[in-house]
């Protein structure tokens, strides 16, 4: 004899009805989120149009016809107990080598992707400050970090 | 009592190439410098300076409100520092551009246009704060390309001004740019470009006036230097990138949450 289980207890029904709740809701926050696209720098270099979109994606097109010739995903980055991928501050192009300035909340990140690097390989020097490139020499890197004071009463 | 609103700190820092190790301050001789943008030619390195010696004694920090604008080159050869003093900085961004023989330096409504040779300068007034493209093309050597935001009546609809510079003449030549979708609101960027034919902006568009932030759609904005026609290219993530993200939100990032 066959016993449909759901009918007789309602305590099983109930359990299952949480489960699949529960997965329609994380694939529905899984969803939910993506990181607003938006065009965080544009570098030329030679022919190539290089797009760092603030997904964490540098997206390299041709400059002519405007096809995606090519995309790497830079390494995300350790913010709030979390990894996030890295907003891109600014782009700058030495000796072949792309050179991409990013941060994630208080964290700054220098990226090197060297000419003769694997197509996905990218180096990383990540420094615990966050700041925007403002110059260059052949020397250094000049960087500025902007800090808002609080609000107070005069 | 009156309400203040919140000051702004810059520290300075530089990076050294060779060790990506941190040094504090961006001179070893004139500390109270902050470099805000820089260029270079053959013989000297250019760099445009915020002095914060005028705010505060406090050397870490200064408001860019009511600083001094520095124009300091450094000769490649012997390392040594040739201070000018320009203006008050803008609280807005302030740029460089160097090209030929001229340093041009955009700040607020005034163009400086500084002559490499003699260090005169001419002060030139602009209709508003523009934003200088980059070049990356040495055969348009006669122009300066510029933008600025047009806010249109009572700042609803939003549109962009392109400014020509005359190099020789500082004759300024501005041009609307009409674009032929229908557009309610226009977030420029100042992320910008400029090859032999184009120019280049990174835009995010609305259709819908006063939308979240969530729903504006990034452009690469193309306008020919030719006849100011304009194209729209969307920056739109791919599939690929659409599942990497989902994967990372789904398992990756709540199973780095639970690791640590």
């Amino acid at each position: 004899m066959k016993t449909n289980i759901f009918k007789n207890s309602p305590q099983i029904r109930w359990l299952f009805t949480i489960f699949f709740g529960c997965i329609i809701l994380l694939i529905c926050f899984g969803c939910a989120y993506v990181p607003s696209h938006r065009v965080d720098a544009i570098l030329k270099m030679q022919d190539d149009l290089y797009i760092a979109s603030s997904n964490g994606y540098i997206k390299i097109f041709d400059a002519q016809s405007h096809e995606l010739k090519k995309r790497f995903n830079l390494p995300t980055m350790r913010y709030s107990r979390s990894y996030w991928p890295p907003r891109v501050t600014s782009m700058i192009s030495e000796n072949d080598d792309l050179i991409i300035f990013a941060n994630q909340g208080t964290k700054n990140a220098i990226f090197l992707k060297r000419s003769e690097m694997p197509p996905k390989e990218v180096a990383t020097f990540e420094l615990m400050m966050s700041s925007f490139l403002c110059g260059k020499d052949h020397n250094y890197y000049y960087l500025n970090e902007i800090e808002r004071g609080q609000k107070g009463y005069k | 009592m009156k309400l203040k609103g919140a000051k702004k700190v810059i520290n300075s820092h530089r990076i050294d190439k060779s060790s990506f190790k941190k040094i504090d301050g961006h001179f070893d001789t004139f500390r109270q410098l902050i470099v805000v943008n820089s260029s270079e030619d053959l013989l000297r390195y250019w760099y445009l300076c915020i002095d914060k010696k005028e705010i505060s004694n406090d050397a870490k920090t200064t408001t860019n409100i009511s600083s001094q604008l520095v124009l300091v080159s450094k000769i490649k050869s012997n390392n040594q520092l040739e201070l000018i003093e320009l203006c008050k900085a803008s609280k807005y961004r302030n740029f460089l551009i160097n090209e030929g023989n001229l340093i041009w330096i955009f700040s607020e409504n005034r163009l400086y246009k500084i002559s490499k040779e003699t260090m005169t300068i001419q002060t030139i007034l602009m209709p508003s704060r523009l934003i200088p493209f980059y070049n990356d093309c040495s055969g348009d050597s006669n122009l300066i390309w510029a933008w600025a935001t047009d806010y249109g009546r009572f700042g609803k609809k939003q549109g962009l001004i392109i400014y020509r510079i005359d190099k020789n003449t500082n004759n300024i030549v501005s041009n609307s740019v009409f674009f032929e979708m229908p557009i309610e609101h226009l977030t420029f960027r100042e992320e910008k470009y400029s090859d032999c034919t184009y120019l280049w902006l990174s835009c995010e568009i609305s259709r819908q006036f006063q939308q979240p932030s969530g729903y504006f759609i990034p452009y690469l904005l193309r306008i020919s230097k030719a006849d100011l026609t304009t194209e729209l290219l969307l920056i739109e993530p791919t599939f690929g990138e659409a599942i990497h993200t989902v994967m990372w939100n789904f398992f990756l990032r709540p199973l780095m949450w639970i690791k640590q």
